[in-house]
Protein backbone atom coordinates (compact mmCIF):
# COMPACT_ATOMS: atom_id res chain seq x y z
CA UNK A 1 0.00 0.00 0.00
CA UNK A 2 3.04 2.33 1.11
CA UNK A 3 4.66 1.34 -1.79
CA UNK A 4 2.38 1.81 -4.40
CA UNK A 5 1.26 5.25 -2.99
CA UNK A 6 5.07 6.60 -2.90
CA UNK A 7 5.37 5.37 -6.45
CA UNK A 8 2.01 6.72 -7.55
CA UNK A 9 3.88 10.17 -5.98
CA UNK A 10 6.97 10.02 -8.45
CA UNK A 11 5.26 9.63 -11.03
CA UNK A 12 2.68 12.71 -10.38
CA UNK A 13 6.17 14.48 -9.64
CA UNK A 14 7.31 13.71 -13.02
CA UNK A 15 3.92 14.55 -14.80
CA UNK A 16 4.54 17.93 -13.09
CA UNK A 17 7.84 18.19 -14.40
CA UNK A 18 6.24 18.28 -18.19
CA UNK A 19 4.46 21.42 -19.92
CA UNK A 20 0.84 20.72 -18.98
CA UNK A 21 -1.32 20.75 -21.92
CA UNK A 22 -2.44 24.09 -21.24
CA UNK A 23 0.59 25.41 -22.24
CA UNK A 24 0.77 23.52 -25.26
CA UNK A 25 -2.58 24.22 -26.52
CA UNK A 26 -1.33 28.21 -25.93
CA UNK A 27 1.69 27.22 -28.11
CA UNK A 28 -0.22 25.69 -30.60
CA UNK A 29 -2.41 28.53 -31.22
CA UNK A 30 0.38 30.96 -31.04
CA UNK A 31 1.84 28.90 -33.79
CA UNK A 32 -1.06 29.01 -35.69
CA UNK A 33 -1.45 32.47 -35.42
CA UNK A 34 1.88 32.76 -37.02
CA UNK A 35 1.28 30.88 -39.91
CA UNK A 36 -1.04 32.87 -40.61
CA UNK A 37 1.33 35.93 -40.39
CA UNK A 38 3.93 34.11 -42.34
CA UNK A 39 1.48 33.77 -45.29
CA UNK A 40 0.25 37.28 -45.50
CA UNK A 41 4.30 38.01 -45.11
CA UNK A 42 5.57 35.71 -48.07
CA UNK A 43 2.90 37.78 -50.19
CA UNK A 44 3.14 41.47 -49.02
CA UNK A 45 7.08 42.12 -47.88
CA UNK A 46 10.08 41.94 -49.70
CA UNK A 47 11.90 38.27 -49.55
CA UNK A 48 14.69 38.25 -46.57
CA UNK A 49 17.72 36.05 -47.16
CA UNK A 50 17.32 32.17 -47.71
CA UNK A 51 18.32 31.34 -44.35
CA UNK A 52 16.52 33.99 -42.64
CA UNK A 53 13.58 32.81 -44.44
CA UNK A 54 14.03 28.96 -44.28
CA UNK A 55 14.71 29.27 -40.65
CA UNK A 56 11.77 31.42 -40.00
CA UNK A 57 9.12 29.10 -41.95
CA UNK A 58 10.56 25.74 -39.71
CA UNK A 59 10.12 27.77 -36.37
CA UNK A 60 6.60 28.82 -37.30
CA UNK A 61 5.85 25.60 -38.66
CA UNK A 62 6.90 23.83 -35.68
CA UNK A 63 5.64 26.23 -33.45
CA UNK A 64 2.40 25.49 -35.34
CA UNK A 65 2.24 21.62 -35.57
CA UNK A 66 4.76 20.57 -32.76
CA UNK A 67 2.67 21.37 -29.37
CA UNK A 68 -0.31 19.36 -30.97
CA UNK A 69 1.79 16.34 -31.89
CA UNK A 70 2.88 16.41 -28.27
CA UNK A 71 -0.28 16.35 -27.10
CA UNK A 72 -1.99 13.50 -29.41
CA UNK A 73 1.48 11.46 -28.67
CA UNK A 74 0.53 12.07 -24.63
CA UNK A 75 -2.85 10.42 -25.50
CA UNK A 76 -1.55 7.76 -27.48
CA UNK A 77 0.88 7.13 -24.66
CA UNK A 78 -1.64 7.00 -22.31
CA UNK A 79 -4.35 5.01 -24.30
CA UNK A 80 -1.32 2.20 -23.92
CA UNK A 81 -2.21 0.31 -27.47
CA UNK A 82 -2.64 3.16 -29.82
CA UNK A 83 -3.28 0.60 -32.89
CA UNK A 84 -3.46 1.78 -36.15
CA UNK A 85 -3.24 5.29 -34.45
CA UNK A 86 -0.09 4.70 -33.46
CA UNK A 87 1.24 3.21 -36.08
CA UNK A 88 0.18 6.22 -38.29
CA UNK A 89 0.99 8.54 -36.27
CA UNK A 90 4.83 6.91 -35.67
CA UNK A 91 5.30 7.01 -39.41
CA UNK A 92 3.55 9.90 -40.54
CA UNK A 93 6.70 11.39 -38.50
CA UNK A 94 9.01 9.66 -40.02
CA UNK A 95 8.19 10.90 -43.39
CA UNK A 96 7.78 14.33 -42.40
CA UNK A 97 11.31 14.28 -40.59
CA UNK A 98 12.95 12.96 -44.02
CA UNK A 99 11.02 15.30 -46.36
CA UNK A 100 11.47 18.36 -44.21
CA UNK A 101 15.52 17.76 -44.03
CA UNK A 102 15.56 15.79 -47.06
CA UNK A 103 14.14 18.58 -49.57
CA UNK A 104 16.94 21.16 -47.91
CA UNK A 105 19.75 19.14 -48.06
CA UNK A 106 18.96 18.06 -51.45
CA UNK A 107 19.20 21.31 -52.52
CA UNK A 108 22.14 22.48 -50.95
CA UNK A 109 24.08 19.68 -51.06
CA UNK A 110 23.51 17.44 -54.34
CA UNK A 111 22.15 20.39 -57.20
CA UNK A 112 24.15 21.80 -59.42
CA UNK A 113 22.79 25.19 -58.17
CA UNK A 114 23.79 26.56 -55.40
CA UNK A 115 20.11 27.30 -53.94
CA UNK A 116 16.41 26.33 -55.11
CA UNK A 117 14.54 28.23 -52.62
CA UNK A 118 10.91 26.53 -54.47
CA UNK A 119 12.09 23.32 -53.60
CA UNK A 120 13.33 24.44 -49.89
CA UNK A 121 9.52 25.64 -49.42
CA UNK A 122 7.47 22.93 -51.06
CA UNK A 123 9.41 20.38 -49.22
CA UNK A 124 9.04 22.05 -45.89
CA UNK A 125 5.37 22.64 -46.34
CA UNK A 126 4.89 18.68 -47.47
CA UNK A 127 6.52 17.75 -44.36
CA UNK A 128 4.28 20.54 -42.33
CA UNK A 129 0.99 19.10 -43.92
CA UNK A 130 1.59 15.51 -43.57
CA UNK A 131 3.19 15.97 -39.71
CA UNK A 132 -0.43 17.54 -39.26
CA UNK A 133 -2.71 15.14 -41.13
CA UNK A 134 -0.65 11.64 -39.78
CA UNK A 135 0.10 12.94 -36.57
CA UNK A 136 -2.49 15.13 -35.67
CA UNK A 137 -5.51 14.90 -37.44
CA UNK A 138 -5.83 10.84 -38.12
CA UNK A 139 -4.82 9.39 -34.58
CA UNK A 140 -7.06 12.64 -33.32
CA UNK A 141 -10.09 10.99 -35.22
CA UNK A 142 -9.12 7.71 -34.47
CA UNK A 143 -8.86 7.92 -30.89
CA UNK A 144 -11.97 10.07 -30.37
CA UNK A 145 -14.51 7.79 -32.37
CA UNK A 146 -12.81 4.47 -30.11
CA UNK A 147 -13.76 6.67 -27.17
CA UNK A 148 -17.02 6.98 -28.40
CA UNK A 149 -17.90 3.16 -29.54
CA UNK A 150 -16.34 2.80 -25.77
CA UNK A 151 -19.10 4.61 -23.98
CA UNK A 152 -21.81 2.74 -26.06
CA UNK A 153 -20.67 -0.19 -24.84
CA UNK A 154 -20.50 0.86 -21.41
CA UNK A 155 -24.15 2.09 -21.89
CA UNK A 156 -25.30 -1.15 -23.02
CA UNK A 157 -23.48 -2.77 -20.54
CA UNK A 158 -24.85 -0.29 -17.70
CA UNK A 159 -28.41 -1.33 -19.29
CA UNK A 160 -27.78 -5.16 -18.81
CA UNK A 161 -26.42 -5.00 -15.36
CA UNK A 162 -29.35 -3.22 -14.63
CA UNK A 163 -32.30 -5.47 -16.21
CA UNK A 164 -30.37 -8.49 -14.45
CA UNK A 165 -30.40 -6.30 -11.28
CA UNK A 166 -33.90 -5.90 -11.37
CA UNK A 167 -35.01 -9.30 -11.37
CA UNK A 168 -32.77 -9.72 -8.83
CA UNK A 169 -34.09 -7.57 -6.72
CA UNK A 170 -37.58 -8.77 -7.40
CA UNK A 171 -36.26 -12.37 -6.53
CA UNK A 172 -34.56 -11.32 -3.25
CA UNK A 173 -38.05 -9.22 -1.90
CA UNK A 174 -39.69 -12.57 -2.91
CA UNK A 175 -37.49 -15.28 -1.40
CA UNK A 176 -38.04 -12.56 1.80
CA UNK A 177 -41.70 -12.65 1.42
CA UNK A 178 -41.59 -16.86 1.21
CA UNK A 179 -39.28 -16.80 4.77
CA UNK A 180 -41.74 -14.69 6.22
CA UNK A 181 -44.92 -16.23 5.89
CA UNK A 182 -43.50 -19.82 6.16
CA UNK A 183 -41.11 -19.36 9.20
CA UNK A 184 -41.83 -19.91 12.72
CA UNK A 185 -38.83 -18.47 14.23
CA UNK A 186 -39.65 -15.18 15.46
CA UNK A 187 -35.93 -13.97 14.96
CA UNK A 188 -35.90 -15.91 11.06
CA UNK A 189 -39.00 -13.42 10.98
CA UNK A 190 -37.69 -10.01 12.00
CA UNK A 191 -34.46 -10.30 10.44
CA UNK A 192 -36.30 -10.93 6.84
CA UNK A 193 -38.54 -7.96 7.92
CA UNK A 194 -35.75 -5.96 8.29
CA UNK A 195 -33.93 -6.89 5.18
CA UNK A 196 -36.99 -6.35 3.35
CA UNK A 197 -37.29 -3.27 4.68
CA UNK A 198 -33.91 -2.00 3.79
CA UNK A 199 -34.27 -3.23 0.33
CA UNK A 200 -37.96 -1.29 -0.32
CA UNK A 201 -36.67 1.64 1.11
CA UNK A 202 -33.67 1.62 -0.97
CA UNK A 203 -35.52 0.99 -4.28
CA UNK A 204 -38.74 3.28 -3.85
CA UNK A 205 -37.35 5.48 -1.76
CA UNK A 206 -37.41 6.13 2.02
CA UNK A 207 -40.59 8.06 2.86
CA UNK A 208 -39.32 11.77 4.09
CA UNK A 209 -39.06 11.50 7.45
CA UNK A 210 -40.05 14.58 9.67
CA UNK A 211 -43.62 14.57 8.39
CA UNK A 212 -46.80 12.53 9.25
CA UNK A 213 -46.08 9.66 7.14
CA UNK A 214 -42.54 8.89 7.88
CA UNK A 215 -43.74 9.40 11.20
CA UNK A 216 -46.33 6.35 11.23
CA UNK A 217 -43.69 4.94 8.65
CA UNK A 218 -41.63 4.62 12.21
CA UNK A 219 -44.10 3.77 14.40
CA UNK A 220 -45.42 0.88 11.82
CA UNK A 221 -41.60 -0.28 12.05
CA UNK A 222 -41.33 -0.16 16.03
CA UNK A 223 -44.49 -2.13 16.43
CA UNK A 224 -43.10 -4.72 13.98
CA UNK A 225 -39.84 -5.45 15.69
CA UNK A 226 -41.13 -5.52 19.29
CA UNK A 227 -43.95 -7.19 19.14
CA UNK A 228 -43.33 -9.08 15.83
CA UNK A 229 -46.34 -8.73 14.15
CA UNK A 230 -47.25 -7.86 10.83
CA UNK A 231 -48.15 -4.48 10.03
CA UNK A 232 -49.96 -3.91 6.93
CA UNK A 233 -49.43 0.33 6.22
CA UNK A 234 -51.20 2.12 3.52
CA UNK A 235 -50.42 5.48 3.41
CA UNK A 236 -52.30 8.57 0.99
CA UNK A 237 -51.12 11.81 1.04
CA UNK A 238 -48.96 13.20 4.09
CA UNK A 239 -48.76 16.44 5.99
CA UNK A 240 -46.29 18.16 8.17
CA UNK A 241 -45.80 17.18 12.32
CA UNK A 242 -47.69 19.86 13.79
CA UNK A 243 -48.96 19.43 17.66
CA UNK A 244 -52.40 17.62 15.83
CA UNK A 245 -50.83 15.22 13.65
CA UNK A 246 -48.44 14.18 16.56
CA UNK A 247 -51.21 13.46 18.37
CA UNK A 248 -52.61 11.50 15.69
CA UNK A 249 -49.32 9.87 15.71
CA UNK A 250 -49.62 8.48 19.20
CA UNK A 251 -53.14 8.00 19.20
CA UNK A 252 -51.97 5.30 16.48
CA UNK A 253 -49.12 3.95 18.22
CA UNK A 254 -51.73 3.20 21.41
CA UNK A 255 -54.29 1.53 19.02
CA UNK A 256 -51.21 -0.77 17.41
CA UNK A 257 -49.84 -1.17 21.10
CA UNK A 258 -53.06 -2.29 21.87
CA UNK A 259 -54.18 -4.70 19.06
CA UNK A 260 -50.48 -6.16 19.35
CA UNK A 261 -50.57 -6.76 22.95
CA UNK A 262 -54.30 -8.11 23.15
CA UNK A 263 -55.96 -8.96 19.80
CA UNK A 264 -53.96 -12.23 19.24
CA UNK A 265 -53.38 -12.26 15.89
CA UNK A 266 -49.94 -11.47 13.87
CA UNK A 267 -51.69 -8.76 11.29
CA UNK A 268 -52.54 -5.33 11.77
CA UNK A 269 -53.70 -2.94 8.89
CA UNK A 270 -53.15 0.49 9.50
CA UNK A 271 -54.76 3.07 6.62
CA UNK A 272 -54.14 7.10 6.63
CA UNK A 273 -55.24 9.65 4.79
CA UNK A 274 -54.35 13.49 4.56
CA UNK A 275 -56.69 16.35 2.35
CA UNK A 276 -56.83 19.36 2.85
CA UNK A 277 -60.03 19.32 5.31
CA UNK A 278 -59.40 16.27 7.69
CA UNK A 279 -56.55 13.65 9.05
CA UNK A 280 -57.93 10.92 8.96
CA UNK A 281 -56.31 6.89 10.27
CA UNK A 282 -58.06 3.53 10.52
CA UNK A 283 -56.12 1.22 12.51
CA UNK A 284 -57.77 -2.57 12.28
CA UNK A 285 -57.15 -6.11 13.42
CA UNK A 286 -58.80 -9.54 12.98
CA UNK A 287 -58.29 -10.51 16.43
CA UNK A 288 -60.68 -11.00 19.64
CA UNK A 289 -62.07 -8.17 19.94
CA UNK A 290 -63.90 -6.50 22.83
CA UNK A 291 -67.62 -5.14 24.75
CA UNK A 292 -66.54 -1.66 24.40
CA UNK A 293 -69.22 -1.03 27.00
CA UNK A 294 -67.21 -2.88 29.74
CA UNK A 295 -65.41 -0.72 31.37
CA UNK A 296 -63.22 -3.17 33.57
CA UNK A 297 -61.82 -5.15 30.97
CA UNK A 298 -58.08 -5.69 31.48
CA UNK A 299 -57.07 -2.15 30.71
CA UNK A 300 -58.51 -2.56 27.75
CA UNK A 301 -60.98 0.43 28.73
CA UNK A 302 -58.08 2.11 29.38
CA UNK A 303 -56.07 2.34 26.38
CA UNK A 304 -59.40 3.07 24.58
CA UNK A 305 -59.74 5.73 26.78
CA UNK A 306 -56.29 7.43 26.64
CA UNK A 307 -56.84 6.93 22.57
CA UNK A 308 -60.06 9.08 22.93
CA UNK A 309 -58.37 11.87 25.30
CA UNK A 310 -55.18 12.44 22.94
CA UNK A 311 -57.45 13.09 20.06
CA UNK A 312 -59.95 15.57 22.22
CA UNK A 313 -57.36 17.39 23.65
CA UNK A 314 -56.49 18.49 19.83
CA UNK A 315 -60.33 18.47 18.78
CA UNK A 316 -60.26 15.40 17.01
CA UNK A 317 -62.38 12.50 18.10
CA UNK A 318 -61.91 8.58 17.85
CA UNK A 319 -64.62 5.55 17.40
CA UNK A 320 -63.64 2.41 18.41
CA UNK A 321 -65.65 -0.37 16.85
CA UNK A 322 -65.26 -4.36 18.69
CA UNK A 323 -67.06 -6.87 19.70
CA UNK A 324 -65.61 -10.16 20.82
CA UNK A 325 -64.62 -12.32 18.19
CA UNK A 326 -64.93 -9.50 15.54
CA UNK A 327 -61.64 -7.61 15.46
CA UNK A 328 -60.96 -4.04 16.25
CA UNK A 329 -61.03 -1.11 14.45
CA UNK A 330 -60.00 1.85 15.78
CA UNK A 331 -60.96 5.39 13.42
CA UNK A 332 -59.12 8.69 13.65
CA UNK A 333 -60.17 11.71 12.76
CA UNK A 334 -58.89 15.54 12.91
CA UNK A 335 -59.22 18.27 11.71
CA UNK A 336 -55.90 20.63 11.19
CA UNK B 1 -65.73 -27.11 -11.88
CA UNK B 2 -62.94 -25.59 -10.71
CA UNK B 3 -61.71 -22.23 -11.77
CA UNK B 4 -58.65 -22.94 -14.46
CA UNK B 5 -55.76 -20.49 -13.86
CA UNK B 6 -52.65 -19.98 -15.65
CA UNK B 7 -49.71 -18.55 -13.63
CA UNK B 8 -46.70 -16.14 -15.50
CA UNK B 9 -43.96 -15.43 -13.16
CA UNK B 10 -40.21 -15.65 -13.76
CA UNK B 11 -39.75 -16.70 -10.44
CA UNK B 12 -40.03 -20.37 -9.70
CA UNK B 13 -40.44 -19.91 -6.06
CA UNK B 14 -43.46 -17.64 -6.93
CA UNK B 15 -45.28 -20.60 -9.46
CA UNK B 16 -44.84 -23.30 -6.43
CA UNK B 17 -45.92 -21.00 -3.76
CA UNK B 18 -48.93 -20.43 -5.88
CA UNK B 19 -49.55 -23.89 -6.76
CA UNK B 20 -49.05 -24.79 -2.46
CA UNK B 21 -51.44 -21.84 -1.78
CA UNK B 22 -54.85 -22.38 -4.05
CA UNK B 23 -53.91 -25.54 -5.88
CA UNK B 24 -56.15 -27.08 -4.14
CA UNK B 25 -59.15 -25.15 -4.89
CA UNK B 26 -58.71 -24.14 -8.29
CA UNK B 27 -57.07 -26.29 -11.30
CA UNK B 28 -53.63 -24.74 -12.04
CA UNK B 29 -53.52 -25.92 -16.02
CA UNK B 30 -50.11 -23.95 -16.84
CA UNK B 31 -47.17 -21.75 -16.16
CA UNK B 32 -44.71 -19.79 -18.03
CA UNK B 33 -42.10 -17.63 -17.02
CA UNK B 34 -41.43 -15.26 -20.05
CA UNK B 35 -43.51 -13.13 -22.18
CA UNK B 36 -43.17 -15.35 -25.49
CA UNK B 37 -43.48 -18.55 -23.54
CA UNK B 38 -46.98 -17.00 -21.76
CA UNK B 39 -48.70 -15.96 -25.09
CA UNK B 40 -48.35 -19.12 -26.74
CA UNK B 41 -49.37 -20.80 -23.30
CA UNK B 42 -52.10 -18.76 -22.81
CA UNK B 43 -53.59 -18.95 -26.27
CA UNK B 44 -52.86 -22.76 -26.14
CA UNK B 45 -55.06 -23.75 -22.75
CA UNK B 46 -57.21 -20.41 -22.94
CA UNK B 47 -57.44 -20.65 -18.79
CA UNK B 48 -60.49 -18.50 -17.32
CA UNK B 49 -57.98 -16.46 -14.89
CA UNK B 50 -54.64 -15.57 -15.73
CA UNK B 51 -51.70 -14.91 -12.33
CA UNK B 52 -49.74 -12.05 -14.36
CA UNK B 53 -46.29 -10.89 -12.94
CA UNK B 54 -46.08 -6.99 -13.41
CA UNK B 55 -42.02 -7.64 -13.80
CA UNK B 56 -41.04 -9.69 -16.47
CA UNK B 57 -38.05 -9.91 -18.49
CA UNK B 58 -38.81 -8.59 -22.34
CA UNK B 59 -41.98 -6.32 -21.56
CA UNK B 60 -43.66 -7.22 -18.47
CA UNK B 61 -47.04 -7.99 -17.56
CA UNK B 62 -48.34 -5.26 -20.00
CA UNK B 63 -46.55 -7.03 -23.09
CA UNK B 64 -48.65 -10.34 -22.26
CA UNK B 65 -51.63 -8.13 -21.73
CA UNK B 66 -51.29 -6.14 -24.99
CA UNK B 67 -51.36 -9.17 -26.71
CA UNK B 68 -53.93 -11.43 -25.39
CA UNK B 69 -56.51 -9.28 -24.34
CA UNK B 70 -57.82 -8.34 -27.23
CA UNK B 71 -57.84 -11.53 -28.93
CA UNK B 72 -59.40 -13.33 -26.24
CA UNK B 73 -61.64 -10.86 -24.01
CA UNK B 74 -63.36 -13.65 -21.87
CA UNK B 75 -60.19 -14.28 -20.44
CA UNK B 76 -59.39 -12.38 -16.98
CA UNK B 77 -56.42 -11.50 -15.96
CA UNK B 78 -55.06 -10.74 -11.87
CA UNK B 79 -51.60 -8.89 -11.60
CA UNK B 80 -49.71 -10.31 -8.84
CA UNK B 81 -46.04 -8.12 -7.96
CA UNK B 82 -43.87 -7.78 -5.32
CA UNK B 83 -42.97 -4.25 -6.85
CA UNK B 84 -44.17 -1.19 -4.80
CA UNK B 85 -43.74 1.04 -7.88
CA UNK B 86 -47.29 2.78 -8.14
CA UNK B 87 -46.87 3.91 -11.73
CA UNK B 88 -46.16 -0.01 -13.26
CA UNK B 89 -49.27 -1.16 -11.29
CA UNK B 90 -51.56 1.08 -13.22
CA UNK B 91 -50.27 0.37 -16.12
CA UNK B 92 -51.35 -3.30 -15.69
CA UNK B 93 -54.77 -2.27 -14.49
CA UNK B 94 -55.14 0.28 -17.55
CA UNK B 95 -53.82 -2.15 -19.47
CA UNK B 96 -57.08 -4.38 -18.69
CA UNK B 97 -56.36 -6.25 -15.61
CA UNK B 98 -59.33 -6.55 -13.13
CA UNK B 99 -57.13 -6.39 -9.52
CA UNK B 100 -53.71 -6.57 -8.32
CA UNK B 101 -52.41 -8.56 -5.29
CA UNK B 102 -49.07 -8.40 -3.87
CA UNK B 103 -47.13 -11.62 -3.34
CA UNK B 104 -47.65 -11.59 0.40
CA UNK B 105 -51.47 -12.38 -0.26
CA UNK B 106 -52.04 -15.36 2.22
CA UNK B 107 -53.71 -18.28 0.31
CA UNK B 108 -57.82 -17.63 0.96
CA UNK B 109 -57.09 -14.16 0.17
CA UNK B 110 -55.67 -15.05 -3.16
CA UNK B 111 -58.39 -17.67 -3.66
CA UNK B 112 -60.77 -14.79 -3.06
CA UNK B 113 -59.08 -12.38 -5.30
CA UNK B 114 -59.21 -15.43 -8.37
CA UNK B 115 -62.64 -15.93 -7.54
CA UNK B 116 -63.84 -12.22 -7.92
CA UNK B 117 -61.89 -11.60 -11.34
CA UNK B 118 -63.34 -14.73 -12.55
CA UNK B 119 -66.61 -13.07 -11.42
CA UNK B 120 -66.05 -10.38 -14.00
CA UNK B 121 -65.28 -7.96 -10.36
CA UNK B 122 -62.81 -5.41 -9.98
CA UNK B 123 -60.38 -6.60 -7.04
CA UNK B 124 -58.60 -3.90 -4.97
CA UNK B 125 -55.53 -5.03 -2.77
CA UNK B 126 -55.35 -2.76 -0.23
CA UNK B 127 -52.06 -1.41 -1.44
CA UNK B 128 -53.90 -0.76 -5.12
CA UNK B 129 -56.84 1.33 -3.03
CA UNK B 130 -54.03 3.42 -1.27
CA UNK B 131 -52.92 4.16 -5.19
CA UNK B 132 -56.23 4.62 -6.33
CA UNK B 133 -57.08 7.23 -3.65
CA UNK B 134 -53.75 8.76 -4.16
CA UNK B 135 -53.75 9.09 -8.14
CA UNK B 136 -57.49 10.65 -7.36
CA UNK B 137 -56.93 12.69 -4.97
CA UNK B 138 -58.12 16.99 -4.84
CA UNK B 139 -60.11 18.51 -7.50
CA UNK B 140 -60.49 18.16 -11.46
CA UNK B 141 -58.32 20.17 -13.34
CA UNK B 142 -60.39 22.51 -15.14
CA UNK B 143 -61.26 21.18 -18.53
CA UNK B 144 -61.60 17.36 -17.73
CA UNK B 145 -65.06 15.86 -17.07
CA UNK B 146 -65.30 15.83 -13.12
CA UNK B 147 -67.63 13.05 -13.54
CA UNK B 148 -65.21 10.65 -15.01
CA UNK B 149 -61.82 12.06 -13.15
CA UNK B 150 -63.15 12.25 -9.00
CA UNK B 151 -64.30 9.53 -7.67
CA UNK B 152 -67.99 9.93 -5.44
CA UNK B 153 -67.95 10.18 -1.72
CA UNK B 154 -69.21 6.76 -1.46
CA UNK B 155 -66.87 5.14 -3.43
CA UNK B 156 -63.79 6.71 -1.27
CA UNK B 157 -65.27 5.32 1.61
CA UNK B 158 -65.26 1.49 0.30
CA UNK B 159 -61.61 2.09 -1.14
CA UNK B 160 -60.44 3.11 2.23
CA UNK B 161 -61.78 0.24 4.08
CA UNK B 162 -60.97 -1.89 1.48
CA UNK B 163 -57.51 -0.14 1.90
CA UNK B 164 -57.62 -1.34 5.81
CA UNK B 165 -57.65 -4.91 4.77
CA UNK B 166 -61.89 -5.35 5.52
CA UNK B 167 -63.48 -7.78 2.84
CA UNK B 168 -66.67 -6.71 0.39
CA UNK B 169 -68.88 -8.04 2.61
CA UNK B 170 -67.39 -6.39 5.45
CA UNK B 171 -67.17 -3.05 3.51
CA UNK B 172 -70.81 -3.60 2.85
CA UNK B 173 -71.88 -4.54 6.39
CA UNK B 174 -69.95 -1.58 7.89
CA UNK B 175 -71.02 0.97 5.47
CA UNK B 176 -74.73 -0.69 6.03
CA UNK B 177 -74.97 -1.78 1.81
CA UNK B 178 -74.93 -5.13 0.57
CA UNK B 179 -71.88 -6.23 -1.12
CA UNK B 180 -73.31 -6.15 -4.65
CA UNK B 181 -73.66 -2.31 -4.11
CA UNK B 182 -70.04 -2.51 -2.97
CA UNK B 183 -68.72 -4.64 -6.04
CA UNK B 184 -70.89 -1.90 -8.25
CA UNK B 185 -68.99 0.88 -6.40
CA UNK B 186 -65.43 -0.90 -7.29
CA UNK B 187 -66.52 -1.47 -10.75
CA UNK B 188 -67.33 2.34 -11.29
CA UNK B 189 -63.56 2.84 -9.74
CA UNK B 190 -62.04 0.79 -12.15
CA UNK B 191 -63.48 2.05 -15.28
CA UNK B 192 -62.83 5.53 -13.84
CA UNK B 193 -58.88 4.24 -13.66
CA UNK B 194 -59.29 2.99 -17.26
CA UNK B 195 -60.41 6.07 -18.43
CA UNK B 196 -59.21 8.81 -16.99
CA UNK B 197 -56.49 11.65 -17.91
CA UNK B 198 -53.35 9.49 -19.30
CA UNK B 199 -51.55 12.29 -18.50
CA UNK B 200 -52.73 13.42 -14.91
CA UNK B 201 -51.99 10.08 -13.54
CA UNK B 202 -48.13 9.46 -15.25
CA UNK B 203 -47.48 12.90 -13.90
CA UNK B 204 -48.74 12.07 -10.37
CA UNK B 205 -46.69 8.68 -10.59
CA UNK B 206 -43.57 10.87 -11.45
CA UNK B 207 -44.38 13.37 -8.71
CA UNK B 208 -44.85 10.41 -6.17
CA UNK B 209 -41.43 9.04 -7.39
CA UNK B 210 -39.61 12.14 -6.64
CA UNK B 211 -41.37 12.60 -2.75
Amino acid sequence: MCRARRWHRTCSARDDGAVSPRWLVALGFVGLVLVVWLSWAIGHTPAPGPVVMFSSVVAVLGLAVGPWLILVGRRLVRSAAGGPAGVIFSRSLVFAAIIGFGGPILAIVALDEPYSPTLVMVSTAISGLLALVGGIVLPWGYLLTRTITKERAARVRAEERAAVAAHLHDSVLQALTVIQKRTEEPEVRRLARGTERELRAWLYGIPASGDFTGGVTAVAEEIEDRYDVVVELVTVGTCPLDPPATAVLGAIREALTNAATHAGVRRVSVFTETTDTELLALIRDRGRGFDPSVHTGPDRRGVADSIVGRMAQHGGSAVIRSAPGEGTEVELRMSP
Amino acid sequence: MNIRVFVVDDHTVVRSGVRAEVGDLVDIVGEAGDVQAAITGIRDVEPDVVLLDVHLPDGGGRAILDAVAPTHPHIRFLALSVSDAAEDVLAVIRGGAHGYVTKAISGPELYEAITRVHAGDAYFSPRLAGFVLDAFRGTAPPGMDPELDLLTPRERDVLRLVAVGYTYKEVGARLSISARTVETHAAAVLRKLRLSNRRELSRWATARRLI
